[in-house]
């Protein structure tokens, strides 16, 4: 899903001036004001169509040519929305930096073009390996969830290198994903438990096996419908029958639990919210 | 390595934690099937319904005729969009959006009768208790199962 690889050779790193006003990064994806006051991080797609854009400036881009280049050319397929989501919030980014402006431009029908009346400055700054400078290094971003793990890797050697320390953290890493899935798994109520909440209380004549719900109280021999002498079980073999000594409403449920749990149902009584 | 596992379990206990808040219906696209009849008032309507859910929001479908006694009043047939919001115990599922079909004939009055507001009006709100099971849902209306919607 994700891949990091580092950079072997010195990498010259390009800002972009949009205006004088701006600075677009786009290898740490960011946006910011040219005293670095105020710093936005935008996707990775979005980075890549922006470049695009800025990189053909004036020149009008169709959605399909920039999909391509956000998405498509990485293996991902998106809707439109979900490209028009990415252009929006770049303009919200930009927005959020210099007011309002027409930096991206809507073409009717067409696409969508970098106004030509915008300076776009050019600046390089030289990166060094790790292997050569103990700077910070570049690390090639595949997708945007490789960014997270930047940080992490820059720090260093020193856990790296403890080789006693790999195991443990392997085997607490797996307890601790065990528990979450346990835990996750065993948090709704099954269909078993559920049905454990009725109880056996009469054979219909017709040939099915009548359950009432536990707390249900004494209901079953007021209840006309459901008097197990006249019941008809409709070729189900169980009924579940749910009512409370307070109310009107009540179901009852005919299910054939031997073929794959299928039911049908009786709901009397209907509360209007 | 070391930040990989702390993020590995930062990430299962958030799936964990996520996977449980979902209800069973917003976790993905689940379509089911159920039949049940609703009773009310000498009304009955044996309710045939398509059910589509996806992750928080939904579409069913039904073309049922109405009965008061044995006398056929005529047909309910709608389309009713909707979202799904979770809560703590139960899933509310709200109309947003109600189609008349071609064949709804059946007189307005009596459907208001014996359907809950949310099988037939734009803006009601119905609440469930959701059991999951391999085959299908249960669906529990204030404490009284409704219907059970069988996976397609």
């Amino acid at each position: 899903m994700t891949s990091c690889q580092y950079e072997s050779e010195p990498q010259q790193l390009e800002i972009y001036l949009i205006d004088g006003k701006v600075n677009f990064n786009p290898i740490d994806n960011t946006l910011s004001d040219v005293n670095n006051l105020k710093k936005i991080t935008i996707y990775a797609p979005a980075t890549r169509c922006f470049l695009h854009l800025l990189e053909h400036q004036g020149e009008i881009l169709s959605q399909r040519d920039l999909m391509y280049v956000g998405w498509e050319k990485y293996g991902m397929t998106v809707s439109p929305n979900t490209f028009y989501q990415n252009i929006s919030n770049l303009r919200k980014a930009l927005s959020e930096l210099i007011g309002d402006n027409d930096i991206i431009m809507t073409i009717k029908r067409s696409g969508l073009v970098i106004n030509s009346t915008i300076t776009i400055e050019k600046t390089e700054q030289q990166i060094l390996s790790v292997e050569n400078d103990p700077s910070p290094h570049v690390l090639r971003e595949e997708t945007v969830f490789s960014r997270s793990l930047t940080p992490h890797l820059n720090k260093g050697s020193g856990i790296l290198t403890n080789k006693m320390m790999l195991p443990l953290v392997t085997m607490i890493t797996l307890i601790i994903i065990l528990v979450a899935i346990f835990y996750a798994c065993h948090s709704y109520v099954t269909e078993d438990e559920y049905a454990a909440k009725y109880k056996h209380v009469a054979d219909a004549a017709d040939g099915c096996e009548i359950f009432i719900n536990r707390d249900a109280g004494n209901v079953l021999g007021d209840n006309p419908l459901i008097n197990p002498k006249t019941l008809n079980c409709r070729g189900f073999s169980k009924v579940y029958v749910t009512q409370w000594d307070k109310q009107n409403r009540f179901s009852v449920f005919f299910c054939n639990p031997e073929h794959d749990m299928y039911c049908i149902s009786e709901y009397y009584g209907v509360e209007h919210q | 390595m070391a930040a990989c596992a702390v993020i590995s379990c930062i990430a299962a206990i958030y799936i964990s934690f996520s996977y449980q808040e979902k209800s069973v219906l917003e976790r993905a696209y689940y379509s089911c099937n159920t039949e049940f009849t609703i009773h009310n008032a000498g009304l009955s309507i044996p309710m045939v319904v398509t059910f589509q859910f996806d992750k928080h929001t939904g579409v069913l479908f039904y073309d049922n005729p109405l009965y008061k006694g044995k006398e056929r009043l005529g047909m309910v047939n709608n389309k009713i969009e909707f979202l799904i919001q979770p809560n703590k115990d139960f899933v509310r599922l709200l109309s947003v959006n109600v189609t008349k079909m071609a064949k709804d004939s059946a007189p307005v009055d009596e459907v208001n009768r014996i359907l809950p507001d949310f099988f037939f009006k734009k803006g009601a709100a119905i609440d469930f208790e959701v059991i999951n099971s391999k085959v299908g849902l249960l669906f529990i209306h204030d404490s009284v199962p409704m219907f059970f919607c069988q996976r397609h």
